[in-house]
């Protein structure tokens, strides 16, 4: 086995510390760090960018050509969907925040003809649905 | 007869001192040629340009380039100054990203890097040369980078988030690739 160079007596010099690869590898990686970095803290945007994204959006009611179902709803149809809205809109732009005065409010102005109501999720004020209303309340009752 | 030669004499002097100034003139230009090639790559001594003719033909440790520069082997005396000279020479190179060697391992040969190949072949070509290891299109392609990743953080709420998050990942993805690339070449 031949001897080793440092047996020899020779001392290897020491050059320039780090060589150009590990110098831009270096950079890179604190190029690379600094972008996951940025991607973190953007993070809660970009989550509640998403949540805009796949939640369903706001349907417009107004127009005849927009709507979505014909459905008749009958009372107890009515009363359980009514229990998860915090928000209604009338095709009329009137809006009702509070449960009860809604589901009357709904009544009072779809009991005579169909009407059309923007149905909107308790949490945020997404619309849920968007429906053609004719309510027979009045058989029921 | 004698005012003839001295004429002559002066003649040919005069005939010397012309092609003494062509020659001067010749010898310049050479010396500026070979300036500028040890500039163009980044060599500071003869000694790194025998190291790279060397390599061109393959791999070899240090002490196979001590032995084929300077002839000296491992028992002969002037070996370790030899070593010395030839491994300070080396760390220069590698750190100019001319030369490379593997991270890990017991033998660990030095090689031309790719730069490096590239860097010779346009060598004394007028009008070429080598791609720049970061050019304007890598630090362009950084800083949008960056700047759509900061226009993440920045833009709450707002619709060009969306953007600005596609843009950060499309220009993440080329300006990963072109690290890669650097880094290939170095290697």
């Amino acid at each position: 086995m031949s001897p080793k160079i440092e047996d020899m007596g020779v001392s290897v010099p020491s050059g320039p510390v780090l060589s150009l690869r590990q110098k831009a590898a270096l950079a890179s990686a604190l190029y690379l760090g600094l972008c996951m970095i940025l991607l973190v803290v953007a993070q809660p945007n970009l989550v509640a960018m998403w949540g805009e994204i796949t939640s369903p959006q706001p349907t417009d009611c107004s127009g005849e050509g927009e709507k979505q179902e014909l459905m008749t709803i009958y009372r107890d149809d009515f009363q359980k969907i009514s229990k998860n809205c915090t928000y209604v809109e009338t095709v009329n732009g009137e809006t009702f925040l509070d449960d009860g005065h809604a589901y009357l409010r709904l009544l009072e102005a779809t009991s005579e003809e169909a009407a059309t109501a923007c149905i909107m999720e308790r949490e945020k004020s997404w619309l849920y649905v968007c429906l053609d209303v004719k309510l027979r309340l009045s058989d029921e009752l | 007869m004698k005012s003839g030669s001295l004429t002559r004499i002066v003649s040919e002097l005069g005939v010397l001192r012309e092609e003494s100034d062509d020659l001067r003139e010749k010898a310049t230009a050479r010396l500026w040629e070979s300036v500028k090639i040890l500039v163009e790559m980044g060599l500071a001594s003869e000694l790194e340009s025998e190291i790279l003719r060397a390599l061109i033909d393959g791999p070899r440790n240090t002490t196979e380039l001590v032995e084929i520069i300077y002839g000296s082997t491992r028992n002969v005396p002037g070996f370790g100054a030899d070593y010395m000279k030839l491994s300070r020479a080396m760390r220069r190179l590698e750190g100019s990203g001319l030369v490379a060697t593997r991270i890990l391992g017991r033998d660990r040969p030095y090689r031309l890097t790719p730069y490096a190949l590239e860097k010779l072949y346009f060598l004394g070509r007028p009008g070429e040369a080598a791609q720049r290891l970061v050019g304007s299109f890598d630090i362009l392609i950084y800083l949008v980078t960056l700047s759509s990743g900061l226009g993440m953080v920045l833009l709450q709420e707002s619709p060009w988030i969306g953007a600005a998050f596609g843009l950060f990942l499309y220009a993440l993805g080329i300006s990963t690739c072109r690290i890669y690339r650097m880094l290939r070449r170095l290697s």
